[in-house]
Protein backbone atom coordinates (compact mmCIF):
# COMPACT_ATOMS: atom_id res chain seq x y z
CA UNK A 1 0.00 0.00 0.00
CA UNK A 2 1.60 3.66 -1.23
CA UNK A 3 1.81 6.40 1.27
CA UNK A 4 -0.84 8.19 -0.70
CA UNK A 5 -3.09 5.64 -0.23
CA UNK A 6 -2.86 5.41 3.63
CA UNK A 7 -3.50 9.42 3.79
CA UNK A 8 -6.91 8.52 1.62
CA UNK A 9 -7.52 6.25 4.31
CA UNK A 10 -7.34 8.37 7.40
CA UNK A 11 -9.11 10.88 5.25
CA UNK A 12 -12.23 9.02 5.88
CA UNK A 13 -13.93 9.24 9.43
CA UNK A 14 -16.65 7.75 11.16
CA UNK A 15 -17.74 10.34 13.14
CA UNK A 16 -21.29 12.24 12.00
CA UNK A 17 -20.87 15.78 10.94
CA UNK A 18 -22.73 18.58 13.08
CA UNK A 19 -23.93 15.87 15.66
CA UNK A 20 -25.97 18.35 17.62
CA UNK A 21 -26.72 15.08 20.18
CA UNK A 22 -22.71 15.50 20.89
CA UNK A 23 -22.92 19.57 21.17
CA UNK A 24 -26.04 19.10 23.57
CA UNK A 25 -23.49 16.71 25.73
CA UNK A 26 -20.70 18.75 25.54
CA UNK A 27 -22.79 22.05 26.62
CA UNK A 28 -24.66 19.60 29.71
CA UNK A 29 -20.69 19.43 31.03
CA UNK A 30 -19.51 22.61 30.85
CA UNK A 31 -23.07 23.23 32.84
CA UNK A 32 -21.86 21.12 35.12
CA UNK A 33 -17.94 22.23 35.07
CA UNK A 34 -19.19 25.60 35.65
CA UNK A 35 -21.31 24.87 38.74
CA UNK A 36 -18.18 23.26 40.65
CA UNK A 37 -16.32 26.20 39.67
CA UNK A 38 -19.10 28.71 40.73
CA UNK A 39 -19.22 26.28 44.46
CA UNK A 40 -15.50 26.37 44.43
CA UNK A 41 -15.21 30.30 44.32
CA UNK A 42 -17.92 30.48 47.38
CA UNK A 43 -15.87 27.96 49.39
CA UNK A 44 -13.00 30.12 48.66
CA UNK A 45 -15.06 33.51 49.33
CA UNK A 46 -16.59 31.88 52.79
CA UNK A 47 -13.02 30.77 54.18
CA UNK A 48 -10.93 33.83 53.40
CA UNK A 49 -14.15 35.50 55.01
CA UNK A 50 -14.08 33.26 58.21
CA UNK A 51 -10.08 33.12 58.79
CA UNK A 52 -10.45 37.01 58.55
CA UNK A 53 -13.36 37.33 61.29
CA UNK A 54 -11.33 34.92 63.57
CA UNK A 55 -7.82 36.73 63.12
CA UNK A 56 -9.98 39.54 63.62
CA UNK A 57 -11.92 38.45 66.92
CA UNK A 58 -8.85 37.02 68.14
CA UNK A 59 -6.71 40.65 67.55
CA UNK A 60 -9.53 42.47 69.11
CA UNK A 61 -9.68 40.17 72.82
CA UNK A 62 -5.74 40.33 72.88
CA UNK A 63 -5.79 44.02 72.19
CA UNK A 64 -8.97 44.88 74.77
CA UNK A 65 -7.17 46.05 77.74
CA UNK A 66 -4.77 48.33 75.62
CA UNK A 67 -7.59 49.63 73.50
CA UNK A 68 -9.57 50.45 76.74
CA UNK A 69 -6.66 52.05 78.54
CA UNK A 70 -6.35 54.29 75.14
CA UNK A 71 -9.50 55.45 74.92
CA UNK A 72 -9.75 56.25 78.39
CA UNK A 73 -6.32 58.09 78.36
CA UNK A 74 -7.54 59.76 74.84
CA UNK A 75 -9.24 63.35 74.12
CA UNK A 76 -12.98 62.78 73.11
CA UNK A 77 -14.80 64.32 70.16
CA UNK A 78 -18.93 64.26 70.53
CA UNK A 79 -18.31 61.63 72.94
CA UNK A 80 -15.97 59.41 71.03
CA UNK A 81 -12.53 58.99 71.47
CA UNK A 82 -10.60 60.55 69.07
CA UNK A 83 -7.95 57.67 68.04
CA UNK A 84 -10.93 55.65 67.33
CA UNK A 85 -12.08 58.22 64.97
CA UNK A 86 -8.40 58.49 63.46
CA UNK A 87 -8.72 54.90 62.53
CA UNK A 88 -12.45 54.45 61.02
CA UNK A 89 -10.75 57.91 58.54
CA UNK A 90 -7.59 55.72 58.08
CA UNK A 91 -9.52 52.62 57.27
CA UNK A 92 -12.28 54.35 54.96
CA UNK A 93 -9.17 56.59 52.52
CA UNK A 94 -7.53 52.60 52.61
CA UNK A 95 -10.58 51.08 51.34
CA UNK A 96 -11.03 53.76 48.65
CA UNK A 97 -7.34 53.98 47.76
CA UNK A 98 -7.94 50.12 47.13
CA UNK A 99 -10.58 50.53 44.61
CA UNK A 100 -9.58 53.76 42.87
CA UNK A 101 -6.19 51.15 42.52
CA UNK A 102 -8.41 48.17 41.38
CA UNK A 103 -10.26 50.87 38.80
CA UNK A 104 -7.11 52.02 37.49
CA UNK A 105 -5.57 48.64 36.58
CA UNK A 106 -8.94 46.96 34.53
CA UNK B 1 -37.96 53.07 4.21
CA UNK B 2 -38.20 49.32 4.95
CA UNK B 3 -36.06 47.77 8.01
CA UNK B 4 -34.74 44.33 7.29
CA UNK B 5 -35.70 41.19 9.39
CA UNK B 6 -33.37 40.42 12.14
CA UNK B 7 -31.66 37.34 11.04
CA UNK B 8 -31.30 34.33 13.87
CA UNK B 9 -27.70 34.76 16.01
CA UNK B 10 -27.13 31.10 15.29
CA UNK B 11 -27.55 31.39 11.21
CA UNK B 12 -25.27 34.08 11.37
CA UNK B 13 -22.55 32.26 13.90
CA UNK B 14 -22.97 29.18 11.37
CA UNK B 15 -21.85 31.29 8.23
CA UNK B 16 -19.18 33.14 10.82
CA UNK B 17 -15.20 32.75 10.02
CA UNK B 18 -13.78 30.53 12.59
CA UNK B 19 -11.46 33.34 13.76
CA UNK B 20 -14.50 34.95 14.68
CA UNK B 21 -16.48 32.75 16.29
CA UNK B 22 -13.10 31.94 18.49
CA UNK B 23 -12.58 35.77 19.55
CA UNK B 24 -16.43 36.12 20.95
CA UNK B 25 -16.85 32.89 22.72
CA UNK B 26 -12.92 33.82 23.81
CA UNK B 27 -15.25 36.79 25.89
CA UNK B 28 -17.44 34.11 27.14
CA UNK B 29 -20.18 33.95 24.42
CA UNK B 30 -21.34 30.10 24.69
CA UNK B 31 -23.33 30.01 22.10
CA UNK B 32 -20.27 31.11 20.08
CA UNK B 33 -18.19 27.79 21.59
CA UNK B 34 -21.47 25.68 20.75
CA UNK B 35 -20.67 26.70 17.51
CA UNK B 36 -17.29 25.67 17.38
CA UNK B 37 -18.10 22.01 18.97
CA UNK B 38 -20.59 21.79 16.11
CA UNK B 39 -17.79 22.64 13.94
CA UNK B 40 -15.15 21.02 15.48
CA UNK B 41 -16.46 17.60 16.88
CA UNK B 42 -15.76 15.61 14.09
CA UNK B 43 -12.34 16.21 13.94
CA UNK B 44 -11.80 15.46 17.48
CA UNK B 45 -14.09 11.94 17.97
CA UNK B 46 -12.18 10.52 14.81
CA UNK B 47 -9.01 11.69 16.46
CA UNK B 48 -9.91 10.02 19.68
CA UNK B 49 -11.40 6.92 17.88
CA UNK B 50 -8.36 6.37 15.95
CA UNK B 51 -6.22 6.78 19.09
CA UNK B 52 -8.63 4.70 21.41
CA UNK B 53 -10.20 2.24 18.68
CA UNK B 54 -13.60 2.83 21.09
CA UNK B 55 -16.02 4.99 20.01
CA UNK B 56 -17.94 4.79 23.36
CA UNK B 57 -14.58 6.16 25.70
CA UNK B 58 -13.25 7.94 22.39
CA UNK B 59 -16.47 10.10 22.73
CA UNK B 60 -16.29 10.88 26.54
CA UNK B 61 -12.68 11.79 25.85
CA UNK B 62 -13.86 13.94 23.18
CA UNK B 63 -16.47 15.60 25.39
CA UNK B 64 -13.51 15.89 28.11
CA UNK B 65 -11.20 17.67 25.51
CA UNK B 66 -14.12 20.11 24.77
CA UNK B 67 -14.95 20.74 27.95
CA UNK B 68 -10.85 21.69 28.73
CA UNK B 69 -10.90 23.79 25.83
CA UNK B 70 -13.48 25.84 27.59
CA UNK B 71 -11.58 25.96 30.68
CA UNK B 72 -8.39 26.93 28.81
CA UNK B 73 -9.42 29.45 26.01
CA UNK B 74 -8.40 32.24 27.37
CA UNK B 75 -4.85 30.54 27.30
CA UNK B 76 -5.05 30.85 23.11
CA UNK B 77 -2.92 33.35 22.05
CA UNK B 78 -3.66 33.43 18.72
CA UNK B 79 -7.50 32.86 17.64
CA UNK B 80 -6.07 31.76 14.13
CA UNK B 81 -4.35 29.01 15.62
CA UNK B 82 -7.78 27.29 17.04
CA UNK B 83 -7.40 23.89 15.30
CA UNK B 84 -3.98 23.07 16.31
CA UNK B 85 -4.56 24.22 20.07
CA UNK B 86 -7.46 22.24 20.38
CA UNK B 87 -5.44 19.14 18.69
CA UNK B 88 -3.06 19.23 21.40
CA UNK B 89 -5.85 19.49 24.33
CA UNK B 90 -7.38 16.69 22.23
CA UNK B 91 -4.38 14.30 22.30
CA UNK B 92 -3.08 15.70 25.93
CA UNK B 93 -6.68 14.15 26.99
CA UNK B 94 -5.91 10.97 25.59
CA UNK B 95 -2.40 11.06 26.77
CA UNK B 96 -3.59 11.55 30.05
CA UNK B 97 -6.26 8.99 29.89
CA UNK B 98 -3.48 6.22 28.71
CA UNK B 99 -1.61 7.16 31.61
CA UNK B 100 -4.03 6.75 34.42
CA UNK B 101 -5.32 3.21 32.07
CA UNK B 102 -1.39 2.54 32.29
CA UNK B 103 -1.33 1.62 28.82
CA UNK B 104 1.86 0.57 28.18
CA UNK B 105 2.96 3.99 26.22
CA UNK B 106 6.78 3.10 26.69
CA UNK B 107 8.38 0.69 24.67
CA UNK B 108 7.15 -3.21 25.22
CA UNK B 109 7.25 -4.62 21.95
CA UNK B 110 4.99 -7.93 22.71
CA UNK B 111 2.41 -5.75 24.12
CA UNK B 112 0.68 -5.32 20.69
CA UNK B 113 2.04 -8.05 18.46
CA UNK B 114 -1.52 -9.35 18.06
CA UNK B 115 -4.14 -7.36 17.06
CA UNK B 116 -7.27 -7.09 19.08
CA UNK B 117 -10.40 -8.19 18.02
CA UNK B 118 -13.09 -5.54 19.14
CA UNK B 119 -17.14 -6.27 18.35
CA UNK B 120 -18.06 -5.85 14.96
CA UNK B 121 -18.23 -1.94 14.05
CA UNK B 122 -21.02 -0.64 11.10
CA UNK B 123 -18.19 0.43 9.03
CA UNK B 124 -16.60 -3.34 9.09
CA UNK B 125 -20.05 -4.68 8.52
CA UNK B 126 -20.28 -2.31 5.72
CA UNK B 127 -17.36 -3.79 3.80
CA UNK B 128 -15.11 -0.91 4.82
CA UNK B 129 -11.67 -1.04 6.11
CA UNK B 130 -11.66 -1.21 9.77
CA UNK B 131 -8.49 1.76 10.14
CA UNK B 132 -9.44 1.90 13.75
CA UNK B 133 -9.92 -1.80 13.94
CA UNK B 134 -6.05 -2.29 12.38
CA UNK B 135 -4.66 0.90 14.12
CA UNK B 136 -5.35 -0.99 17.58
CA UNK B 137 -2.44 -3.16 16.31
CA UNK B 138 0.13 -0.78 16.88
CA UNK B 139 1.97 0.24 20.44
CA UNK B 140 0.06 3.23 21.70
CA UNK B 141 3.30 5.66 21.32
CA UNK B 142 3.00 3.99 17.93
CA UNK B 143 -0.13 4.55 17.16
CA UNK B 144 -0.77 8.41 18.30
CA UNK B 145 2.56 9.17 15.94
CA UNK B 146 1.48 7.45 12.92
CA UNK B 147 -2.18 9.11 13.53
CA UNK B 148 -0.95 12.65 13.98
CA UNK B 149 1.56 11.94 11.15
CA UNK B 150 -0.81 11.01 8.43
CA UNK B 151 -4.64 11.87 10.07
CA UNK B 152 -3.61 15.11 10.96
CA UNK B 153 -1.19 15.87 8.51
CA UNK B 154 1.91 17.31 11.52
CA UNK B 155 5.39 16.92 10.78
CA UNK B 156 7.77 15.42 13.28
CA UNK B 157 8.48 17.96 15.35
CA UNK B 158 5.32 18.98 16.14
CA UNK B 159 4.25 15.27 16.90
CA UNK B 160 7.45 15.40 19.42
CA UNK B 161 6.30 19.02 20.81
CA UNK B 162 2.64 17.79 21.29
CA UNK B 163 3.00 13.97 22.09
CA UNK B 164 6.29 14.98 24.56
CA UNK B 165 8.47 12.39 22.81
CA UNK B 166 11.99 13.08 21.68
CA UNK B 167 12.33 13.64 17.93
CA UNK B 168 14.26 10.71 17.37
CA UNK B 169 11.55 8.16 18.58
CA UNK B 170 8.94 10.29 17.16
CA UNK B 171 10.61 9.29 13.43
CA UNK B 172 11.39 5.72 14.26
CA UNK B 173 7.71 5.32 15.52
CA UNK B 174 6.39 7.07 12.53
CA UNK B 175 8.32 5.22 10.22
CA UNK B 176 7.90 1.34 11.91
CA UNK B 177 4.19 2.00 12.74
CA UNK B 178 3.44 2.98 8.99
CA UNK B 179 5.67 -0.40 7.95
CA UNK B 180 3.34 -2.24 10.77
CA UNK B 181 -0.50 -0.92 9.86
CA UNK B 182 0.57 -1.32 5.94
CA UNK B 183 1.53 -5.11 6.95
CA UNK B 184 -1.79 -5.46 9.27
CA UNK B 185 -4.05 -3.45 6.57
CA UNK B 186 -2.46 -5.65 4.08
CA UNK B 187 -3.37 -9.29 6.14
CA UNK B 188 -7.18 -8.17 6.67
CA UNK B 189 -7.16 -7.35 3.18
CA UNK B 190 -5.98 -10.90 2.97
CA UNK B 191 -3.00 -10.43 0.70
CA UNK B 192 -0.40 -11.09 3.33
Amino acid sequence: MADDQLTELFADGTAPERDTAFAQRVDARIASARRDLRLLAFAIRTLVILTLAAAMLVTVRLLEPTLQQIAENSPQFMGVPVPLILVALAVGFAVRAMRFVRLRLR
Amino acid sequence: MSRRPARDPRARLEEASEELVVVRAMTGDDAAFGELVLRRQKRVRDLMRRLCGDHALADDLAQRAFVQAWQRLRDLRDPGAFGGWLKRVAVNVWLAEARRAQLPFEDDEEAFAEIPDPAPSPERAAGRIDLERALAGLRPAERVCVVLAHGEGMTHAEIAETAGLPLGTVKSHVLRGTEKLKQILARMNGDG
